[in-house]
């Protein structure tokens, strides 16, 4: 007896003093491989991003980008020359050591000409990369811009193992500080703690990413602590089910601007009164309450975090009876508009299509999937209105872009984009900033809606789990238990 | 005699199966197609170089003659890669079969017992209540079913997993639920037939010299209805995976079901050709056992063959 209650208490005790050292963590889209540089989906991104796979620089929780791999680098005076110096002691989990040559074949392969590289045109200005001794790099571009740091930091960006890339989708060595362990694809990818990492190594011993497509599978398998945490959770409705006691519900910001796009190509959508009148017409707040309490109203395609930031989510507050005005000056006040609404944004759609009727507009509603929205609005332009999330930071360049689904076409804006590229004095980059802010809503290229937030869910007990959305990736590096 | 009118039914069953697959891979094929956008614009994303992935994947040909080629690799064996997950179909999908066939399985056995045990017991009792947990059975979806067995016995009572694989408990509730949510149909079929040959000569003739109710309808009145149950049964198995993909959605079960839901979005033609190939392939092929056992048990049948 006296022995099993020994036991017992010793096996209570090795219990207690084991702290937990794994996690799991849900995610709602299953990658369908591991290789982030041929593959735009961003779950792929999510999973291993600063886990397995690591670039020069990363992308920090602010938004900012920290140097990674290199430990130092140069920038000529007129931004066309940058040299990298590459850490010593970087491995690969293969045991072989990172080399400029791995730098080289990565980059190069990103704006190669038959690159699948879906960033690939944000390398568009590279002329040559090229190594100079086994740690220095050098990337000469074609005109001088500041924005390849950022570009190198990006998911796409990391750098493979020249000898191994080819494996990367089903079996990824990076130099990260977790070493891929298995994957049962469309159920979970687990990694372990890399010991030989060139840093500090991680915290956690594994981890394991887990798919639930469903919300309400997902929200059952957080409270009966199956998952430890969803840090993108979108079900808005469950959130009250979190009690504060076991769990932490974390509003973070994103880099995406919600936004209802309008075809400037439109027979009535290229006037901008019309546009204007549409942004009269929706009710913000009243949106934003359903659909996304946390989240901050937008009045150009700038998010509020960012440094520069105009407020201009007040400029066409909602007025129903101007808009109407506006409309019937315009001659559109019989208009029809078909809105063509992406998976997940259903109700957004109904409450800014009830709006749009309010003030006499006839809507057609058209669902369509993922594929459908790339191939017809995306590309084709087939479109009249639309709701998407841009995700994409520092995307202000798509409004200067001839041949882009919004249909914007203002040469004042395209010569403000390519000032910002090449200037280099800081407060003249902010002056640039808000005037591109305030010209895109002075035009009212599209209705900017809100900056979508970022909800996050996980055990109270966890810490150092990312609050912000700044680059999809889940950077377990520095995740722990209490 | 016998054994050659046999072998001509099977003839006649076979040939049917290879048409109808046939007809399955050009619909599905087409079917997918048709739907705007393919899987290198989703590959590609908004910023990438989705004529450059068409080049590389070899997806810049023609529908008709993509469809002749996958045609001729399928004939010759070979089902050809994922186009999204980048490995052989084949692989990929018997790694799922693994899972979506106990739930199946399991989910099949359930309806079919509960279903007779229901429909025997609402006959004999000669009570309206079984014929309302009958209706009542009917009317539950399966997706409010498997809700509720989450919210009892995952959140409430916390004894079995809300989700995913790996132990036997995960497939507690989804087999019960999907096969709760069919027995209800069967059930109804039973109870029909049973009903209805309750009152033939026969089963009275019994009944007089001296058998119970009960007696008579399971000795004798069952086997009588047994060849119009199994082609419900037949039925009933092609109604079956649509609610196992209902239920791994709902279960966050990596199956089929939800391999082919993602092929489709994804604009997958190889690998949801396969799936869809497979799993009619399956379905048709017990429809065909079905038949054929309903054929030899039943003269009947059999003389509509010989004609």
């Amino acid at each position: 007896m006296k022995k099993i209650i020994i036991l017992l208490i010793s096996i209570f005790i090795s219990s207690v003093a084991l702290a937990k050292d794994n996690i799991t963590i849900g995610m709602k889209l299953e990658p369908p491989h591991l290789d982030p540089t041929i593959n735009s989906a961003s779950a792929i991104d999510e999973v291993v991003y600063g886990n397995i796979f690591e670039g020069l620089f990363q992308i920090t929780e602010s938004g900012g980008v920290k140097n990674l791999l290199v430990k130092d680098y140069k920038i000529s005076k007129d931004f066309k020359k940058y040299t990298f110096y590459i850490k010593d002691n970087v491995y690969f989990h293969n045991g072989d050591k990172l080399s400029a040559d791995d730098i080289v074949f990565s980059i190069s392969r990103i704006f190669n000409k038959d690159s699948i590289n879906p960033r690939k045109s944000l390398l568009d200005n590279v002329k040559t990369i090229f190594k100079v001794d086994n740690n220095t790099v050098v990337v000469l571009l074609k005109s001088s811009s500041d924005s390849l740091i950022y570009d190198l930091a990006r998911p796409e960006a990391v750098i493979f193992n020249h000898r191994s890339y080819k494996n990367n989708k089903n079996n990824p060595i990076g130099t990260g500080p977790f070493i891929f362990d298995s994957m049962k694809k469309g159920y979970f990818v687990k990694i372990n703690r890399f010991e030989k990492y060139h840093s500090k190594p991680a915290k956690l011993k594994s981890a394991k990413f887990r798919f639930i497509s469903d919300s309400l599978s997902a929200s059952s398998a957080i409270l009966s602590g199956e998952i430890d945490g969803f840090p993108v959770y979108q079900d808005v409705m469950t959130l009250p089910a979190f009690k504060k006691d076991r769990f932490n519900v974390v509003f973070g910001s994103t880099e995406g601007e919600v936004l209802l796009a309008l075809n400037n190509r439109h027979k009535f959508l290229s006037n901008p009164q019309v546009r204007k009148a549409l942004n009269y017409a929706i009710d913000k707040k009243s949106l934003i309450s359903i659909v996304s309490p946390s989240a901050k109203p937008i009045g150009s395609h700038y998010p509020p975090h960012a440094e520069g930031y105009v407020d201009l989510s007040n400029k066409y507050p909602y007025n129903a009876g101007l808009a109407k005005k506006l409309l019937k000056q315009a001659g559109a006040d019989n208009m029809t508009l078909e809105f063509t609404v992406p998976p997940s944004y259903k109700t957004s759609a109904d409450v800014i299509a009830s709006y749009l009727r309010k003030v006499g507009i006839k809507v057609k509603m058209k669902n369509v999937d993922w594929g459908t929205w790339l191939s017809q609005t995306y590309k084709k332009y087939d479109y009249d209105i639309t709701i998407i999330a841009h995700l994409e930071p520092k995307d202000y360049g798509i409004y200067a872009r001839k041949n882009y689904y919004f249909g914007y076409n203002n040469s004042h804006y395209q010569d403000l984009i390519k000032k910002l590229k090449t200037e280099i004095n800081k407060n003249k980059r902010l002056q640039l900033l808000q005037k591109i802010q305030v010209t895109l809503s002075d035009d009212a290229v599209n209705v900017w809606l809100y900056q979508a937030p970022k909800i996050g869910v996980w055990n109270k007990k966890l810490s150092g789990m990312w609050k912000n959305y700044p680059v999809a990736g889940n950077i377990l590096k520095d995740v722990y238990w209490q | 005699m016998f054994i050659g009118s046999n072998i001509k039914g099977l003839m006649k069953i076979l040939i049917k199966l290879l048409l109808s697959i046939l007809v399955v891979m050009l619909i599905t094929f087409l079917g997918i197609e048709q739907l705007s956008g393919d899987v290198a614009d989703i590959i590609a994303g908004t910023e990438g170089d989705a004529q450059q992935i068409r080049n590389q994947m070899g997806l810049n040909q023609s529908v008709i003659s993509r469809f002749f080629w996958w045609f001729n690799a399928v004939a010759q064996g070979n089902f050809g890669n994922s186009l999204i997950f980048e490995v052989p179909v084949i692989d990929i999908v018997n790694e799922r079969i693994v899972i979506s066939a106990p739930i199946a399985l399991f989910a099949f056995l359930i309806s079919i017992s509960l279903g007779l045990l229901l429909g025997i017991i609402s006959v004999v009792s000669n009570n309206s209540f079984w014929n309302n947990i009958i209706i009542l059975m009917i009317s539950f979806p399966v997706v409010w079913l498997s809700l509720l067995f989450i919210m009892i016995f995952s959140l409430s009572l916390n004894i079995l997993p809300s989700g995913g694989i790996g132990m036997w408990q995960h497939y507690l509730m989804p087999c019960l639920a999907l096969g709760i949510s069919q027995a209800g149909v069967f059930a109804r079929y039973v109870r029909v037939g049973l009903l209805e040959i309750q009152n033939s000569d026969f089963i009275h003739f019994y009944q007089v010299v001296g058998f119970s109710k009960v007696h008579v309808l399971l000795k004798y009145g069952l086997p009588a209805i047994s060849g119009s149950l199994l082609s419900i049964i037949g039925l009933q198995i092609g109604f079956l995976f649509t609610g196992i993909v209902v239920v791994e959605h709902i279960f966050a079960m990596p199956g089929i079901g939800d391999l082919l839901y993602q092929a489709i979005l994804k604009r997958d033609v190889f690998l949801a050709g396969y799936i869809v190939m497979k799993s009619a392939l399956f379905i048709i092929l017990i429809n065909s056992i079905v038949d054929f056992i309903a054929y030899i048990i039943t003269p009947s049948l059999r003389k509509g063959y010989n004609a």
